[in-house]
């Protein structure tokens, strides 16, 4: 599903990764593990094609990346989805608004559109904040209308960087609960952390790395 | 038909969450065209003074020989205008001509009023497509023994007209100049407004909307703005249009401003105007963050 194979890419002088080579399954749960600043988010912004890579390839589905054009990056990042330890949603726009972007991008129906959400927002506990705007929620529900934002167009791929950053163990165990729910889907996960003892009970594959190289 | 739904509401809606922005990119745009309707005005202007004043100050002055009569001279006149189609012609008597000036009393007494030795004068007023030094000739050939003498000033009538030709020129590039400064002052405010939602468009991208997808509700947004900006101004202009009213006075320099260009012109120049720089305003501003 994602094949890494001996990339080099760097965000800035001194942030970047070396040489990279991993193998990720189609519906694996991939913890990324490392301290802050390893280049854990370097990895998951090439996947991303956010940052170009100096050398080797990465094959998603078969296909380099490398070989992407600019009009087809688009159509690549729809199948992906994205959790951010920052959250990035749109304050000025409700629950609801926020979660329907990605469908509104791929031009589906409204009705469609309402029942995806009034689904997802059960799933995720937060049926009755439909209509709340982000500012007025706590970090770990603002971090499940992310996790709804990126499962709502079920994507092939979900990347979370570093999601439970910013939340609390409770919040946090809610978080990956809902992300192996969708693993279970098929749905592959890469999920960057630096924060081993949340995981360690659950962990089944990981790629561990420091200062820009793969350890395991 | 979805995505334009929500491209369609997302240019409105976003008039709602940053009014100042907007509020702000329309009046930039309606000052833009304020300044633009004011060079528009000038050049119109410019136009109606060169045009008054030939109208005024082209004409030929035919002296009449001495040796004819007032009614000769008239019916000499009049001829002469209908024989060359002329749409006005002033006949000036000999005793008129005379009286012109304060010398001409104590002339007059001296010369016991016997003013017979005078001529008496043929104002050809020409029009446009005139050609002086023709009428010159042809008169001098069919009344030569006739006339005494042919006054006609053309060379302050060419440098008035190339004074008023670089004015224009002047205006001119002034106001390309003040279209290209009114884009980038446009395109900047919206690049201030564009500024503040770089996370929509972040979020966008990451999710996979196309670039054209991103940048048509800023355009469309741009678009209104601009229209908005015309409006305003086309207020502005409608106001001083009937507020200020310049009366029909008898001097072709006075009477050049007022506007011979209908507000209706204006109205749709400011439209098209505001549209354009809304659209290209918006473009640049999305330009920045966009791959």
């Amino acid at each position: 599903m994602i094949r890494f194979e001996d990339v080099t890419a760097k965000r800035s002088d001194t942030k970047g990764i070396y040489n990279v080579s991993f193998h990720v399954k189609k519906g694996q749960f991939v913890y990324l593990m490392g301290p802050t600043g390893a280049g854990k988010s370097t990895i998951i912004k090439v996947i991303q094609k956010s940052i170009n890579i100096e050398s080797g390839s990465v094959y998603i589905n078969g296909n380099n990346i490398l070989d992407l054009k600019q009009n087809s990056l688009a159509y690549y990042r729809r199948d992906i989805g994205m959790i951010f330890q920052d959250f990035k949603l749109l304050n000025d726009r409700s629950v609801f608004e926020n979660i329907a972007i990605p469908l509104q991008i791929i031009g589906c129906d409204q009705k469609i559109i309402e029942n995806k959400i009034s689904t997802i927002l059960s799933k995720v506990g937060l049926l009755d904040k439909k209509y709340v705007y982000p500012k007025e929620l706590s970090g770990g529900e603002q971090q499940k209308v992310c996790v709804a934002r990126a499962i709502i167009k079920s994507p092939k791929i979900i990347l979370a960087d570093e999601p439970t950053g910013n939340l609390d163990p409770s919040a946090s165990d809610d978080i990956i609960n809902l992300l192996e729910d969708e693993a279970k889907k098929g749905t592959t996960i890469i999920m960057a952390t630096h924060n081993y003892p949340l995981i360690e009970d659950r962990i089944k594959h990981f790629i561990e790395i420091n200062n820009g190289r793969l350890i395991k | 038909m979805e995505k334009i739904k929500f491209i369609l509401f997302e240019s409105f809606i976003s008039f709602k969450r940053y009014p100042m922005y907007s509020i702000i990119s329309s009046l930039t745009v309606s000052i833009c065209l304020l300044l633009i309707s004011f060079i528009f005005y000038l050049s119109n202007v410019s136009n109606n003074i060169s045009d008054n004043f030939k109208n005024s100050e082209s004409v030929i002055d035919l002296y009449i020989n001495n040796s004819l009569t007032d009614i000769e001279g008239n019916k000499i006149c009049l001829e002469i205008r209908n024989n060359l189609n002329l749409p006005k012609i002033t006949f000036i008597t000999k005793e008129i001509l005379l009286s012109r000036g304060s010398l001409n009393k104590n002339l007059k007494k001296w010369l016991n009023n016997d003013i017979s030795f005078a001529p008496c004068l043929c104002s050809l007023n020409l029009i446009e497509s005139s050609n002086p030094n023709e009428i010159i000739d042809s008169i001098k050939k069919t009344y030569g023994d006739k006339i005494f003498k042919i006054s006609y000033p053309e060379s302050y009538i060419l440098k008035f007209d190339k004074f008023i030709s670089s004015i224009y020129s002047f205006i001119l590039v002034i106001g390309i100049i003040l279209i290209i400064v009114s884009i980038f002052n446009v395109s900047n405010i919206i690049r201030l407004s564009v500024e503040t939602r770089k996370n929509i468009i972040e979020t966008l991208k990451l999710h996979g909307a196309t670039n054209s997808f991103i940048r048509a509700p800023f355009i469309i947004e741009g678009l209104i703005q601009g229209v908005i900006g015309a409006l305003i101004s086309n207020i502005i202009i409608f106001t001083i249009f009937n507020l200020i009213t310049l009366d029909n006075y008898n001097h072709f320099l006075i009477n050049s401003f007022i506007t011979t260009i209908s507000f209706s012109i204006y109205f749709f120049l400011n439209i098209i105007i505001g549209s354009l720089l809304g659209f290209i305003g918006s473009n640049l501003g999305t330009a920045n963050y966009l791959d």
